[in-house]
């Protein structure tokens, strides 16, 4: 909100707002001065009954309601009319005119706050909203105050024509008024993830806000006939001027003071509690005390909170449901929770006077009502901060395969028969990959691609088929030599015949003598001369003939295993090395742990070796809990040890990540703990792990992004740039440990996809994510809130209320820091 | 004729697109979860003749699998046709390249399309994906344009003798192009990461992978006909592709190298998405400008 576009839309909105309420409170003075004139207060009930009825009728068709300009030359049109119609028309008219203004407010003020949600995010709402809202205060207080000083001197039905010249002037102002500002994206994108209608923070929403209207009704009833009760008729109307004077100041006061300040400080939902909460007691006083103070109160409390702090919190609740679900439901449940909540409290206030209840019963009634609201607005803060995360969990795309239906059988069933491999190849993967290779036809080994006879083949082999001995009998004179070897493979899974295996030395093609030697090397008679051939081979062979002798490696062992592995593993090749690890793997010995760690530090085949070493430990993780604590390992294997104990996944190996972390000092290491941590309670959230440890760790890394933002503030001038980008770098490297820690510790809250929210360049994901921090319960929280704030270094660094530091302290600070960059770059600029 | 939608519809996860999406060139090996993930981020759109994509002058906003139909699609270099099992948009997606495309429906088009927005949220957490990317990228580049790693100094080499400190190495980290310039944190883990090493005669054999980068400091490395002189970059194309060497790689006498670990690159990239993404956009907006040189289905 900082471009000029977004300044004049402000400053735009303002003048609409305060133009339109202006005008509302001056009609809102006249109406109330003729309807308790003509009529009496029993009728202010039946009026809103009358308007509930009319609103919820025409809420549906709000969509379709012009522009906001048109709306408001519409509104100065027909408060034209009602002046120069109304003394023909009294004293209905008073009645009709009463529920024009309430009809005509209840379209007109939602869709200036709709269209305002298309321009701002939450995070720029919630800085501009109050200050848009002194508009509405100032507007309704200059209003209201002019009505008061007219009524002085003229009658009641002058100041429908002021009001109509003042929506005319509010129509000419919106009509200048800039659009969106947020850039929108050009295409619709994945409906398929996109979260559902959130109905159900929509009825709590509507429920909370038909409590809220009730609420307001029977407190301004109380008030107004507590005032009819004791004020002259003839003095009704600057009364009630005066009072809503008085209740508009005490607002615009509250808007400007207060209104900022809890919402930056305490955030949507303790702003939002703070009226429920006020109008509990002062209903609660008059209730049990019957005092007509309380009432007087209670209505001080609405008048001054209602259309300032309400106004921006309810708007602010609307904010993370998508813009789409919002356009189509927002009237609707604004029409349903304010008029229909205005027509029930009313009805019900009709109903306590008809039975023969008293002001204090109907005081009990508003307290249950209060208590009702204030319980629901509590009920809304889970899912509103769950709808903001929800909008941030994007890439959170469906990763397992869905259980295959009938009609997808009868898809694969046809795709057997494609022309096209890639299809077959596709079918017979998905029927894997669901589990449901018993479905799959044998036949298809002797497909004629040998691509889709392997694939086949290899599938049958993986779900141990029981027809796999006669399928694979038919095979060992296939075309493809392949083909022929992968057969023999699956031959060797059973009890081989001696015989059978010799003649495959005697093959062609390299692979199935391959195959062969391995096979023959688990026969005890002729393992030395297999094992001796094997080693030729590997001496002597190309890279193809080692390869095919690496995917012919068995699950058992057989003697000189061992060599033959660690003499292919010394070879360059990766394939060949990735296939021996995967043979390391099948055969799980820990007698391979030695060879295996230094091979941790090789990227290519990490995750070859890592499931190698995992199970050659046979579960046992103390082995690689040694090697995490051992600091005399290179770098590149100690950095990937943690995620190789995070993936036993047990209780005990949580423990020793989270032991470790507290004292480990390679930074590079301490980050791969947190990812290892994180996804190990990621996948089993009930992993025992030491929160208050984390907590603390947390807590310090958010200390450390304050220390670096210091430094940053502290630097001055273009020689300090290099230095100045790095402690920024550095300062968000802490930020996501520490979300990375408080993550490990609630893995249920997302803050993954929190943290992405922070790094997005769209203002709304960042506001979102914020919203979702001021919701987490951390002993830091408002620090964090200021670092993590889109302002500029300074005023952050004041916000998380860090000690400010001059250039000399910085600087003296950084060469002494524990980042050998920063102190490098640090004695950099300074010898510079 | 393409039956028109009121609206984009989303991609059904099922057997029939899963199928469809192993069809497209270089996804025939893609695995079942990963292909259910790619249509998790999909649309399916269904656009008649004569629609406007995609027009150039601004960065392209998806890319499109197309199913049935043919695009028409115009960039710097002329025009070409884009058709079923093929994808349009990928390269330039990715590469994020400014002048983007002009996309038109050349017929009625069923067409799976993935937003740039979604591509990129998936990449920022599935490191498996981006390394398969990188890996693609390189492999394809390397492919259609072997000299293009061939670059001239990154920067203005030490004096010779003259011990590497701190801020030289940052200068050739920033040089390499591995990681956003403005990278600064990164810049250097990969400044500390440095191995610096001496060597002499055949310091890889062809055939072999290559497992670092190397920056000459002083002396030359050769590759066949390539020279490497003091300032310049060996090995970063290959080393991600995992392709194996054509030719011997010989240091001159007295030749100072600073090595700079694949695994270490790997690691930074997957600790840090930024730093990949980076890489990616430069290896995919550099094989944009030679995608005429593809292979087709």
């Amino acid at each position: 909100m900082t471009t000029a576009r977004g300044r004049r839309s402000v400053v735009l909105a303002f003048a609409t707002l305060a133009t339109m309420m202006a005008a509302h409170a001056t009609l809102e003075s006249a109406r109330d001065a003729l309807l308790l004139r003509a009529l009496s207060p029993q009728a202010l009930l039946w009026s809103y009954v009358v308007i509930a009825a009319l609103t919820l009728l025409t809420a549906r068709r709000t969509r379709a309601l012009p522009p906001l300009p048109v709306l408001l030359l519409g509104g100065a049109a027909a408060s034209t009319a009602f002046w120069v119609f109304m003394p023909a028309i009294l004293p209905a008219g008073a009645l009709l005119f009463y529920v024009f203004t309430a009809l005509y407010a209840s379209v007109v003020v939602p869709r200036f706050w709709l269209q305002l949600a298309e321009t701002f995010s939450v995070g720029e709402a919630k800085r501009v909203y109050p200050w848009i809202g002194v508009g509405g205060l100032l507007g309704a207080t200059v209003g209201s105050g002019l009505a008061a000083s007219l009524l002085l001197e003229l009658r009641p039905r002058f100041l429908l024509l002021l009001g109509a010249g003042l929506y005319a002037i509010a129509a000419v102002i919106a009509r200048i008024t800039p659009g969106e500002v947020a850039a929108r994206p050009s295409l619709v994108v994945t409906p398929l993830r996109s979260a559902k209608e959130p109905r159900q923070y929509l009825r709590l929403l509507v429920i909370a806000a038909v409590l809220a209207s009730a609420t307001f009704t029977v407190v301004d009833y109380l008030f107004k006939s507590t005032v009819a009760a004791t004020v002259p008729k003839a003095e009704l109307a600057s009364s009630f001027a005066r009072a809503y004077t008085v209740m508009n100041l005490m607002a615009l006061v509250f808007q400007v003071v207060v209104a900022p300040f809890i919402l930056r400080r305490a955030g949507t939902h303790v702003a939002a509690m703070l009226l429920p909460v006020l109008l509990l007691a002062t209903t609660g006083g008059f209730a049990f005390l019957g005092a007509p103070a309380f009432a007087v109160l209670a209505k001080t409390a609405d008048g001054s909170l209602r259309n300032s702090l309400h106004r921006v919190t309810s708007e602010l609740f609307y904010f993370p449901i998508p813009d789409r679900t919002r356009a189509r439901w927002k009237s609707v449940a604004d029409a349903i929770g304010q008029r229909g909540g205005q027509a029930a409290g009313a009805l019900a206030v009709l109903a306590i006077v008809a039975i023969g209840g008293g002001p204090r019963v109907i005081g009990g009634f508003a307290l249950v009502l209060a208590l009702g609201w204030s319980v629901f607005t509590l009920a809304l803060r889970e899912p509103y901060v769950d709808l903001f995360k929800d909008s941030l969990r994007r890439g959170a795309v469906p990763t397992t395969v869905p259980v295959l239906a009938s009609d997808t059988l009868q898809t694969l069933l046809e795709a057997f028969s494609s022309r096209d491999d890639d299809v077959v190849c596709a079918a017979i993967d998905l029927l894997a990959d669901t589990g449901n290779t018993r479905l799959l036809p044998s036949v298809l080994v002797h497909h004629p691609s040998p691509v889709v006879a392997l694939r086949a083949l290899d599938a049958l082999v993986q779900a141990d088929r029981s027809d796999l001995p006669v399928v694979v009998a038919g095979l060992a004179a296939h075309p493809d030599a392949a083909v022929r070897a992968a057969a023999l493979r699956a031959r060797m899974r059973n009890e081989p015949d001696v015989d059978d295996l010799a003649r495959g030395l005697d093959d062609p093609d390299v692979d199935v003598r391959a195959t062969a030697l391995v096979a023959l090397a688990q026969q005890p008679a002729r393992a030395a001369e297999a094992v001796a051939k094997m080693n030729a081979l590997l001496r002597e062979g190309d890279d193809g003939a080692r390869l095919a002798l690496a995917r012919a490696l068995p699950a058992r062992p057989f003697p000189g295993l061992t060599t033959v592995l660690t003499t292919m593993l010394a070879m360059p090749a990766l394939p060949l090395r990735r296939q021996v690890l995967r043979a390391m793997a099948r055969n799980a010995d820990p007698a391979y742990l030695p060879i295996l760690l230094p091979l941790l530090g090789d990227r290519r085949i990490l995750a070859e070796a890592r499931t190698a070493v995992v199970a050659a430990t046979r579960g046992d993780e103390t082995i690689v809990e040694g090697w995490l604590a051992d600091t005399a390992l290179p770098r590149p294997v100690r950095r990937h040890i943690p995620r190789t104990l995070s993936a036993f996944g047990t209780d005990r190996a949580a423990s020793a990540l989270v032991a470790q972390l507290a004292r480990e000092e390679d930074d590079a290491v301490a980050f791969k703990i947190l990812r290892g941590l994180g996804r190990m309670r990621a996948n089993r959230p009930s992993i025992p792990v030491d929160g208050p440890l984390l907590l603390r760790l947390a807590t310090k890394e958010i200390d450390r992004a304050a220390e670096l933002l210091a430094f940053r503030v502290a630097l001055d001038g273009a020689k300090t740039e290099l230095l100045a980008i790095l402690l920024g770098d550095l300062e968000q490297r802490s930020l996501e440990r520490a979300f990375r820690l408080v993550g490990i510790v609630r893995p249920q809250q997302g803050l993954e996809d929190v943290w992405r929210g922070f790094q997005s360049s769209s203002a709304s994901a960042r506001d979102a994510a914020l919203e979702v921090v001021d919701a987490l319960p951390l002993p830091v929280r408002s620090r964090l809130h200021a670092l993590l704030q889109s302002k500029p270094p300074r005023e952050r660094l004041r916000d998380a209320r860090a000690s400010m530091l001059d250039e000399r302290e910085a600087f003296a600070a950084m060469l002494r820091d524990r980042s050998l960059a920063v102190r490098e770059l640090a004695r950099e600029s300074t010898d510079g | 004729m393409v039956e028109p939608l009121l609206e984009d519809a989303p991609v059904l996860v099922d057997a029939d697109r899963i199928l469809a999406l192993r069809t497209f060139l270089g996804l025939e090996d893609l695995a079942i979860s990963e292909a259910v993930q790619l249509l998790g981020m999909m649309t399916e759109r269904r656009v008649p003749a004569g629609t406007v994509l995609a027009k150039r002058g601004a960065s392209v906003p998806a890319a499109w699998f197309v199913l049935e139909g043919e695009l028409r699609i115009g960039h710097a270099g002329g025009e070409r046709r884009v058709g079923a099992h093929e994808i349009a948009g990928i390269l330039e997606l990715l590469g994020d390249t400014p002048d983007g495309l002009d996309v038109v429906t050349a017929t009625d088009v069923v067409a799976l399309e993935v937003g740039r927005d979604d591509l990129v949220a998936q990449l920022a957490v599935d490191f498996e994906m981006v390394r398969g990317v990188l890996q693609q990228l390189s492999a394809n580049l390397l492919m259609v344009a072997p000299d293009i790693d061939r670059t001239e100094p990154l920067v203005p080499a030490p004096a010779p003798g003259k011990p590497l400190d701190f801020a030289m190495r940052l200068r050739f980290a920033r040089g390499l192009g591995s990681f956003p310039p403005s990278a600064i944190a990164t810049l250097a883990d990969v400044a500390e990461a440095f191995e610096e090493e001496t060597a002499e005669g055949t310091v890889l054999p062809a055939g072999a992978t290559v497992d670092r980068i190397w920056i000459v400091v002083e002396g030359e490395l050769h590759a066949g006909e390539a020279r490497f002189v003091p300032g310049s970059m060996f090995g970063r194309l290959p080393a991600i592709a995992e392709a194996a060497l054509a030719h011997d790689v010989v240091a001159a006498p007295g030749t100072r190298l600073l090595g700079l670990p694949m695994a270490t690159v790997l690691d930074l990239y997957e600790d840090d998405a930024t730093g990949a993404l980076f890489a990616i956009r430069v290896l995919a907006a550099h094989l944009a400008d030679h995608q005429d040189a593809f292979p087709r289905r």
